[in-house]
């Protein structure tokens, strides 16, 4: 018993599972004694609908970090997604044609940042940032800054307001499938090693014949559609849009990816430490909420762990380089 | 070689007199010198910042809290203005506060060495969370030096804070080309492992920048309370990185380092505030102003990524081979 | 006065786990040039770092000068007159030569802390006429050509007045046409009094320009030799500790089927190049760093793109010339930088040896990872790769297992055609020994060619059916190896007629 502990604790990634499972198991006690809602399943099912678009957010932006990059469009992106879906449905679009355009556009937009990234060799920061912006912009242009309200159908918000067996909301089952196919996809298939081998050494890599540029691209390109995916959604959801809606929601995501495990300079970390991440932060917010900690000091709580996390993962990373 | 450089800030010029003239003829109001007077002030707390991230840019970094590190020091001078302290000891203060929360992120970034991005994302979060504690009312600034200083003209054209912009930007240009630091901090950007050789403290040297840029900040915080004099914490530096990247990148830096001047960044900062001016004169919803921001980023970098590849073309330079 | 300028006595240097440098001694006479030699991990860089104050040094005493010395940095070392030149060309690509020559000079700031540019542009200039160079010194340091970097890293050394240079590994970067040039510099700096320590892989080199040479083997002197007294062979076989011959174990193969066939490829650094190989044969391509041998290394592989050319496997004509076709089409390459290009360090041992292959051994669309691991196992035990198990991270293992992990990635593939550029290169001499017995074995098991590019002459004379020698980026010369003796190959090889 004891030799499996230190197995465990011995692994990266298990250790990782351990403390969060352990914090999350802390929280739910902690938290329990200021209000008995927390820890029930009508708490359950709030969390994870709220936190079912970051949360799919994070899917893709793991695979994005562990090729070493980063994507900081996502916000902008999920909402200019469900803004186009949203004036195409007001111009009498059918539902289903409204949405599969309004993903082609957030698919573009990756495809953009991606091609900016990998192929002109950019820096990704710079060039998400840039596309952020814009794209945040041209949501406020959209109802001149207003929000949008209002569909000729909108039978649509039935996903994003109804739950499976009254518990788990259908948006987070939608997430639990990506992270599946995700994880299958990474286990089964040469996705997984060729990702992981980009993201710790991205030129030996291409000299073992793995299409480096094209991973790069296409893993933009995905979290572009994922953004758009977590628009509609959103759009579901909220019943509605509005311009300033997933501002942040790129440092919620990273927050949980690192918190998961994925590591900033990439190439370490695995999905299902994300999705953990996910419902610690889901939990620790819904936690701060009942105890009422005022938005404000949310925020720089998030920032203290997100430090917290890179400096842990950064130790062992050092530790593991001296061995 | 001398063209060259010329070269390099001519490009910002350039942007800056093609939107002169667009907007002078769109409005002839924008040519007005009441105008022109509110462009220079503008002009000026985004100038000082915009040469704040430019010297961390310069050494090959970036920081993405200054908007945030602006909030705090504008709360910690409202705070220290509402205690009747006289300015020398409040403008004492609020540098050494700039330089201290400089010193911080720099320590983060070179001595535990974490990446810049992931230390300035959640100092962002970390800072404006301690503003928004520190700023529960708004401070409203009442000392007369001040709102002089905010609102006074030299011979009733040139707007004080303006002033004090062009100041600080000579005083960086002069630090930066002609002392020790400065050459260090090109070196650094230019090539951190040929600093390394030559004898330079390459850590030491971006702590600086990141202490020599908190200063900046710490200046512009007092202009900023100067001008405006109410200060609340939640309406400061919202969407400021953006923009401040804009400036940089329009200014002719690169962001991997080492180039650049404070002459392109003026400029870079002209054409900001300009187009910001502008298109509300114009009488465009300022919300395009957020989407062209971005634009100009991804077209900036797009440009530099021309300049370079032509230069690489030219020179044939083995020596970066895959760098 | 003395006669010695430096002498550094009983230099030990102990990292955790390895003694480095045992007893190690370097005395040089004011005025030589001591050439300084030693296999890889043999403490060369080390004994220098700690001259300039890089590393602290277990024991021993350093003397400069007829003084004590320890120096804490290189800023130190060269105030006292030492100046390092490195392997590496350091120059700022954003300042101009003036700047690249004095940056961070104490001397150059004025009283009130600002930099004299115009004294450096002056002295500059000074400094590259006393050199009788022609650089313009306010061109940018991205402009210059290598040489020209090169000229400005000895204009920086000699504008600190260094009495004493070190040369690490100079010619490095150096196109194979310039080292004569760039000789007469070093002459010209000795005849001006300036003592200098060089150190070099390229016995051609040394014999070429030094006075003495210090060998270094495992961390110890093994001797210190007059160059114009000592046959080359003699001071290699210091250097490695053995008869050379021994461990080349190859013995010629016949087979005349056509495997390869280039022609008239054309690339970066080289032009030009045709060739055939054959199944079963050991084709050596032996050329000077320079001499374009990379290039067409990569090139072949689809790294590099080619500009012109053909290039035939099997009878087929290869169209697409990139990495993923031409591993498709069962082309290997181990490349030169190992750490680099050649292993992912954070990866254990299987996920290594997996990276290339995996994919060949499925279930369905499903990868069959079980399967993949027993591959992974056959090799280890097959190629004797020392880590405790698969799951070892390849960073844990020496130079010579990580080779063996970068080989058995690609031989799990079974390609047709392997590249080896430099594989015995930071490797010791056990697995080195063991790589040149796989490479005998592979030709006579496996239906593959294999093309072996050394700049060592006894690998590519001790291992290969047939020699290609570079010069230049063309083709010298294409010889049999039977019977070609050394000499000829390095004539040939630095441009010399027959």
């Amino acid at each position: 018993m004891k030799i499996q502990l230190k197995k465990i604790l011995s692994n990266y990634n298990l250790r990782r599972y351990v403390i969060l499972i352990g914090i999350l198991i802390l929280m739910l006690i902690g938290f329990s004694t200021q209000s008995a809602v927390y820890a029930s399943m009508a708490n359950f099912t709030n969390i994870t609908s709220k936190f079912a678009e970051i949360g799919l957010i994070a899917a893709s932006m793991s695979l994005v970090m562990l090729t070493g990059d980063i994507d900081l469009s996502v916000g902008s992106v999920m909402c200019f997604s469900a803004f186009t879906a949203g004036a195409l449905m007001q111009n009498s679009v059918p539902i289903p044609a409204a949405v599969i355009l309004a993903l082609a556009v957030a698919t573009l937009i990756g495809l953009m940042n991606g091609f900016m990234i990998a192929v002109l060799n950019m820096q990704p920061v710079i060039v998400t940032l840039g596309t952020m912006t814009a794209f945040r912009g041209l949501c406020y242009v959209f109802r001149k800054g207003g929000p949008m309200r209002g569909f000729p159908d909108e039978s649509f918000f039935w996903f994003g307001n109804s739950t499976l067996f009254g518990v788990i909301p259908y948006s987070f089952i939608l997430v639990i499938v990506v992270f599946a196919i995700f994880a299958f996809g990474m286990k089964y298939t040469r996705f997984g090693l060729d990702i992981r081998a980009i993201g710790n050494n991205a030129s030996a890599a291409e000299f073992s014949g793995i299409k480096v540029k094209k991973y790069r691209m296409g893993l933009f390109t995905l979290n572009g559609f994922i953004s758009g995916l977590a628009g509609i959604v959103i759009l579901s959801r909220m019943q509605g849009i509005e311009a300033a809606l997933g501002d942040g929601y790129e440092f919620d995501a990273i927050t949980m990816c690192l918190l998961g495990g994925i590591s900033i300079n990439g190439g370490k970390g695995t999905l299902f430490g994300t999705f953990i991440g996910i419902l610690v932060i889901g939990y620790l917010k819904s936690g701060m909420n009942i105890v009422h900690v005022s938005a404000y000091y949310q925020s720089a709580i998030l920032g203290a762990i997100i430090l917290l996390a890179v400096i842990i993962g950064n130790l062992e990373f050092n530790h593991r380089e001296k061995g | 070689m001398k063209n060259k450089k010329r070269t390099q800030d001519l490009a910002p010029l350039i942007s800056m007199l093609l939107l002169i003239i667009l907007f002078t003829v769109i409005t002839p109001r924008f040519i007005a010198f009441s105008n022109i007077k509110t462009i220079m002030k503008q002009v000026s707390i985004n100038g000082i910042l915009g040469v704040a991230l430019f010297l961390i840019v310069l050494t090959g970094g970036i920081d993405i809290s200054i908007g945030s590190t602006l909030s705090l020091l504008c709360v910690l001078t409202g705070f220290l203005e509402s205690k009747q302290l006289p300015f020398i000891v409040i403008f004492l203060i609020v540098v050494i506060g700039g330089a201290i929360v400089g010193y911080l992120k720099g320590f983060l970034v070179t001595k535990i060495n974490l990446p810049d991005l992931i230390v300035t994302l959640a100092a962002q979060n970390l800072i404006r969370g301690i503003a928004l504690m520190f700023s529960v009312e708004t401070y409203i600034i009442t000392k007369p030096f001040m709102i002089a200083l905010g609102s006074k003209q030299l011979f009733g054209i040139i707007p004080v804070p303006f002033l004090c912009f062009i100041a600080m930007a000579v005083l960086v240009a002069v630090i930066l080309s002609k002392t020790r630091l400065g050459r260090r901090i090109y070196a650094v950007g230019g090539n951190s492992d040929a600093a390394t050789q030559a004898g330079i403290h390459v850590g030491r040297t971006k702590r600086s920048a990141y202490v020599f840029s908190g200063i900046l900040v710490a200046v512009a915080a007092i202009l900023y309370s100067s001008i405006y004099q109410n200060i609340l914490a939640s309406k400061i530096g919202g969407g400021t990185i953006n923009t401040l990247l804009a400036i940089v990148l329009l200014g002719g830096a690169s962001m991997s380092g080492g180039y650049g001047r404070v002459l392109g960044i003026v400029f870079g900062a002209f054409t900001m505030a300009i187009l910001n001016n502008g298109m509300i004169l114009a009488r465009s919803t300022d919300y395009w102003v957020t989407a062209l921001t971005g634009i100009l980023i991804l077209v900036s970098m797009l440009v530099q990524f021309l300049q370079n590849s032509a230069v690489f073309k030219r020179k044939g330079l083995g020596v970066y081979r895959n760098k | 006065m003395d006669e010695y300028i430096l002498r550094m006595k009983d230099i030990d240097k102990v990292f955790p786990g390895a003694k480095v440098l045992d007893h190690a001694c370097l005395d040089v006479k004011k005025g030589e040039i001591m050439g300084l030699i030693g296999e890889n991990g043999a403490g060369k860089s080390t004994l220098l770092k700690i001259l300039t104050g890089l590393y602290t040094r277990t024991s021993g005493t350093i003397m400069f000068k007829g003084r004590e010395v320890s120096y804490t940095s290189i800023d130190e070392a060269a105030d006292d007159g030492i100046a390092l030149m490195h392997q590496e060309l350091n120059i700022f690509p954003n300042m101009t030569v003036a700047e690249n020559i004095f940056l961070n000079r104490r001397d150059y700031v004025s009283k009130f802390g600002m930099v004299q540019k115009k004294r450096m542009l002056e002295d500059a200039r000074q400094v590259l006429n006393r050199l009788g160079v022609d650089i313009d010194v306010t061109a940018m340091g991205s402009d210059l050509s290598i040489h020209e970097q090169q000229m400005v890293e000895i204009a920086k050394a000699m504008s600190m007045n260094a009495e004493l240079i070190i040369m690490d590994e100079p010619t490095a970067a150096l196109p194979e046409n310039e080292v004569e040039i760039f000789f007469n510099f070093i002459r010209k700096l000795n005849s001006q009094g300036i003592t200098i320590i060089y150190v070099s892989h390229k016995m051609v080199e040394i014999e070429n320009i030094c006075n003495r040479v210090t060998i270094l083997r495992n961390g110890t002197v093994v001797d210190v030799v007059e160059v114009k007294d000592t046959p080359v062979e003699v001071m290699i076989n210091k250097m490695v500790g053995r008869e050379l011959d021994e461990y080349y174990v190859h013995t010629p193969t016949q087979n005349d089927e056509v495997l390869l066939k280039v022609s008239g490829l054309s690339g970066k650094n080289f032009e030009d190049v045709d060739f055939e190989l054959m199944k079963s044969e050991v084709l050596g391509i032996y050329g000077l760093a320079g001499s374009g041998t990379l290039e067409l290394a990569e090139t072949l592989f689809g790294y590099l793109k080619a500009d012109k050319g053909e290039i035939i496997l099997d009878g087929n004509t290869i169209k697409k010339g990139n990495i993923d076709s031409m591993v498709q089409n069962k082309v290997a390459y181990v490349p030169l930088n190992r750490k680099k290009d050649g292993f992912v360090k954070g990866m254990s041992v299987f996920e290594n040896i997996s990276m290339v292959g995996c994919d060949l051994h499925r279930k369905g669309m499903l990868i069959d990872w079980p399967r993949n691991k027993e591959i992974c196992d056959e090799y280890m035990k097959t190629l004797a790769i020392k880590a405790v198990d698969r799951n070892t991270h390849v960073n844990l293992l020496s130079g010579g297992n990580q080779q063996k992990v970068v080989l058995s990635k690609w031989l799990s593939i079974h390609p047709k055609v392997l590249i080896l550029n430099e594989p015995t290169r930071g490797v010791d001499v056990g697995a080195k020994a063991e790589i040149y017995n796989l490479i005998d074995q592979l030709v006579k098991t496996e239906d593959l060619g294999i093309i072996l590019i050394s700049s060592e002459a006894p690998e590519v004379l001790g291992m290969t059916d047939r020699i290609l020698i570079m010069h230049k980026g063309r083709i010298a010369a294409a010889l049999k190896t039977e019977g070609l003796e050394q000499d000829r190959l390095l004539k040939l090889a630095s441009g010399g007629k027959e």
